[in-house]
């Protein structure tokens, strides 16, 4: 992920002394003095009780930048939804402030670094090799300010597992200071194939850990082609089988395209005789993002073309008793027999309706699109009657 | 090597040795035995195979078809075997080993 | 950013050629053969397809190659993991072997009011209590139960009619769930009873223990009557009543049927599962006769042929499948018991057809006098006077000396499908067993001559049966729902 921020950012001279800051946010006057400290205010009536951090002013409020013995910083329309519990990270130096976390969204991830050893199709953050080392510690400094009674976060990237030993100190601290939090990691699961590695994550014994992988298919050379990457099945493949053998729970990811729909019902297969004992699978929708757009050609097809490959493998796995969700899918396309298998999986701030979309009785249930879809969505939407 | 009676009724195979291997054969009569008793009588070159039927109405052209199909069915599996005998040995070592996979 | 290497890229090192993992493979029909690999996966190829394969001559290009590289038949390019994969899979499907021992069988009696033919134990008078199963048995019966390591046990009695003894069931039951207390087993109990029998008594012991009945069922009335005479001739009169009477009092899962198929059942199979719809059972278990006992002592046995009896099963399967396709969902459990072994991961834990052969791994006797068989059909054998499977007696061997003894060893090593000829080479071995008993009991051979074996000709007939309908539209489906049914 991605996250939220802002740039021209109006900083006071006491604020940008501060340097890089992370902050929880509140605009709860009655906070103990102890913590406020390290958290950031935001002024709604004017008010500016003391001791806090910083203090966030909306625009059209410039006078207050002057004040001497306040870091004061000044925020832009859009991120007024700013609320209590929500945690960011000042960066006076860029003028910029980003939003690490948002207490009201149930889909909160971090994003570890941008390197990554795969480089798929259609990936939809696509890696940059930089030092970027620096992130985990911005991530280390945000999560004891997290509230923990969050129910879940994610840690993305790129590659989450190629900061090694850091990763290792990051899901240590999810442990430590979210011990009531789930964790979902998004990874390619290969350094995972070092089975020591595994062993090592296991032995920190997280409460609720997932590991997301995705295989594209029950082919190496189809999935090393998706991957873009020599070998990466195989060793994909042994890093599953590691962290099933020291215990920690395995969703498998597969993406919903060209370059997998036709063998899908093939992979479900493989995967009921190989990989029974993966916790979770996902049959994702394309999202229009990143590199999906170089390779369109090579990866779009309508979904209401792929309904009876996706209707095949949900059921093949289904049959094996697995658990089975679709993800990004929109249920006017979808043979009812798999719409209890649909769940509404897009992240709250990226979820859009199209115009065709209204009137339907289903639209609460529905996971509606990316915003991205816009780019190209199925020609085939259409508003789903009420039962007579 | 066995003298094979002349007056018996059945059906003779022959097999070129150098073609088909005597094992090969071998394992195709046991395969058949519900079906006929062989005997066999071999020389450098050639292995001759008599096949007499346990139950005197079966068809003679039916039992010489299929246990030339059970030859060469085993002769395949025999190159098979041998070439596979390696990797069998390493997936059952693997299988049974102590480290390396799940429980 | 840079640039992405096309499919054609990743496809060149499947060009060079692939490498075979180990296989087998058995004629399914003309020229067709059922293709298998040691994980028990498999595909139908035709001979030319085969021969190409198995003579790595196959091109990356030709349709069946994706789905041999996929079911790990062979393996190309740089990709290897197929190696770990197919030692896991064989590791799953051996892995219960180590729970050792987890069904036991107590004979508490041979009495018995019924007189069926196809008996496999000897008829005693219903008041000779020496053939009854004594306290001290009993006892000595529970201590070898918990030396099993099996985390799972299940006791089951039989007889005779086993609730001729409900002295002995009561205290064996009582006793077992004392010790399990230190266990801690998985425990379930079972009593295997004609339920004309049934009592208040056995009713209330049975609600307070969560014990199971399985009962026979044979099929209508009339054939069931004939096929199970007793004095009344009543057996299914009472059987249905004491169906529905434990249904009630106990529970709709709490009782099971198993039918025999005689002469007289042969023709009559639609009859028969129509009985088992009937009475609200959901699945039937269609079995063969086996060759013990008053079987063979009445010329029973002989009297029925191989290919009758697979023409009626197979009928019966056909009638289930059409049943299942219009609708309606109803078990077959032989085959449920093998597509379970073809199409999935695991391996069901039913001791007749596995190898190594299930006698003392699987299951273990203990008859009424304290001698130990290595399974039910050794204790049949012995009846006949043939004491070959009998390992010892509870009141004189210790576990050791019973589990280590020769008479079970022997068979066990002897009779190893993966050296027996046939066995060794043929792609249903997966699927099968080997079944010393029997192949003692008809041939004096613990490995037998498969050629010549009943146990074989009818167990491929099935194989290649169940393989040909899954290639019938929603079978496959079907077959998969029964095959992970727990």
């Amino acid at each position: 992920m991605i996250t939220l921020g802002a740039h021209r950012i109006q900083y006071n001279e006491t604020a940008a002394a501060l340097g890089r800051r992370t902050f929880r946010v509140t605009a709860d006057d009655r906070r103990p003095m102890p913590l406020r400290a390290r958290e950031a205010f935001m002024v709604r009536t004017g008010n500016y009780p003391e001791g806090f951090g910083c203090y966030l002013i909306p625009e059209g409020d410039a006078a207050q930048l002057n004040a001497r013995h306040l870091a004061v910083a000044q925020v832009p329309e859009d991120l007024t939804y700013l609320a209590d519990g929500d945690v960011i990270r000042i960066l006076p130096e860029r003028r910029s402030l980003r939003v690490l976390f948002r207490r009201s969204s149930p889909n909160n991830s971090f994003l570890l670094t941008e390197r990554c050893n795969n480089y798929c199709l259609m990936c939809s953050q696509p890696p940059r090799n930089v030092q970027d080392g620096w992130i985990a510690d911005e991530i280390l400094d945000a999560l004891p300010l997290i509230d923990p009674d969050t129910s879940e976060i994610g840690f993305t990237g790129g590659e989450p597992t190629l900061l090694g030993d850091r990763f290792l100190e990051l899901v240590q601290a999810c442990k430590s200071y979210l011990p009531r939090t789930a964790l979902h990691v998004l990874s390619n699961g290969r350094t995972f194939a070092d089975a020591t590695f595994a062993r090592r994550l296991s032995e920190i014994t997280h409460p609720d850990l997932m590991i997301g992988v995705p295989i594209y298919s029950d082919l190496s050379h189809i999935h090393d082609y998706v991957v873009q990457a020599d070998g990466a099945f195989d060793e994909t493949v042994r890093g599953v089988m590691n962290l099933k053998q020291f215990g920690v729970r395995v969703e498998i990811r597969v993406v919903l395209h060209k370059q997998t729909i036709p063998r899908l019902p093939a992979l479900a297969r493989f995967i009921t005789r190989n990989l029974l004992f993966a916790d979770h699978v996902a049959l994702m929708g394309l999202e229009m993002m990143g590199f999906t757009k170089a390779n369109f050609d090579d990866l779009w097809i309508d979904p209401a073309d792929y309904q009876a490959e996706l209707a095949a493998a949900t059921h093949t796995l289904d049959r094996a008793r697995m658990n089975v969700s679709i993800y990004n899918s929109q249920l006017c396309l979808m043979d009812r027999s798999i719409w209890r298998f649909a769940k509404r999986s897009i992240s709250d701030w990226k979820q859009e309706y199209m115009p065709e979309c209204n009137g339907c009785a289903v639209i609460d249930q529905c996971a509606g699109f990316f915003a991205s879809a816009k780019l190209r969505y199925s020609d085939h939407i259409a508003p789903v009657r009420a039962a007579a | 090597m066995s003298t094979v009676p002349q007056e018996t009724a059945g059906v003779a195979v022959e097999f070129l040795l150098h073609v088909f291997s005597a094992d090969a054969v071998k394992r195709a009569a046991y395969v058949l035995m519900h079906r006929a008793t062989v005997t066999f009588q071999t020389d450098e070159t050639t292995i001759r195979c008599l096949l007499r039927p346990t139950d005197s109405s079966a068809d003679d052209q039916t039992l010489e078809r299929d246990f030339r199909r059970e030859v060469l069915d085993q002769e395949l599996r025999l190159a098979t075997e041998a070439k596979t005998e390696s990797l069998r040995n390493a997936i059952l070592g693997l299988a049974f080993s102590r480290t390396g996979l799940q429980e | 950013m840079s640039g992405f290497t096309s499919l054609l890229e990743y496809e060149k090192p499947l060009h060079a050629g692939y490498e075979l993992l180990p296989f087998r493979f058995t004629q399914l029909s003309g020229d067709r053969y059922v293709v298998t690999n040691l994980a028990g996966e498999f595909t139908v190829l035709e001979r030319p397809e085969l021969e190409a394969f198995a003579k790595t001559q196959l091109s990356a290009s030709d349709p069946v190659y994706s789905e041999l590289k996929s079911k790990h038949f062979l393996t190309d390019g740089d990709s290897n993991v197929a190696i770990d994969l197919l030692a896991l899979k064989v590791r799953t499907k051996l892995a219960p072997l180590a729970n050792f021992t987890g069904l036991h069988i107590f004979v508490t009696t041979l009495r018995c009011e019924h007189s069926c033919p196809y008996c496999q134990v000897s008829r005693a008078n219903d008041d000779r209590r020496e053939f009854d199963m004594t306290e001290e048995t009993a006892s000595k019966a529970v201590d070898l139960v918990f030396r099993s390591p099996s985390p799972a046990i299940k006791i089951e009695f039989q007889g005779g009619e086993s609730l001729l003894n409900q002295d002995i069931i009561e205290f064996t039951v009582e006793e077992v769930t004392r010790r399990n207390q230190q266990e801690k087993r998985d425990l379930a109990f079972v009593i295997a009873t004609n339920l004309a029998v049934l009592d208040d008594r056995a009713i209330t012991f049975a609600r307070k223990h969560n014990i199971l009945m399985s009962t026979s069922l044979d099929g209508p009335a009339d054939l069931h009557n004939r096929n199970r005479p007793r004095p009344g001739g009543n057996s299914y009169e009472k059987a249905i009543q004491g169906i529905h009477r434990v249904r009630r009092e106990l529970g709709r899962d709490r009782v099971g049927a198993l039918m025999t198929t005689t002469v007289a059942s042969l023709g009559r199979v639609r009859e028969i599962i129509d009985e088992y719809v009937r009475q609200d059972f959901d699945g039937i278990f269609l079995r063969p006769l086996s060759p013990y006992g008053f079987a063979i002592k009445t010329k029973f046995y002989q009297s029925y042929d191989q290919s009758r009896w697979l023409e009626f099963y197979f009928e019966g399967l056909d009638y289930i499948i059409d049943l299942n396709l219009a609708g309606f969902p109803f078990l077959e459990h032989y085959a449920a018991t093998i597509l379970r072994k073809m199409l999935t991961p695991f391996q069901p834990g039913y001791v007749d057809l596995i190898s190594p052969a299930g006698i003392g791994i699987g299951a273990i006797v203990y008859n009424y006098d304290g001698d130990v068989y290595a399974s039910d059909e050794s204790r049949m054998l012995a009846e006949m006077g043939d004491k070959t499977f009998c390992l010892g007696n509870v009141h004189t061997h210790s576990y050791d000396e019973l589990l280590l003894s020769d008479n079970l060893l022997e068979p066990l090593e002897a009779s190893f499908a993966g050296s027996a000829p046939m066995c060794s080479w043929c792609a249903f071995e997966p699927y099968c067993g080997s079944d010393p008993v029997f192949h003692h009991a008809t041939q004096k051979d613990f490995v037998g001559k498969k050629p010549l074996s009943a146990f074989c000709s009818r167990n491929m007939s099935i194989f290649r049966g169940l393989v040909e309908r899954m290639e019938r539209p929603g079978v496959r489906e079907m077959f998969e729902r029964w095959a992970y049914m727990r």
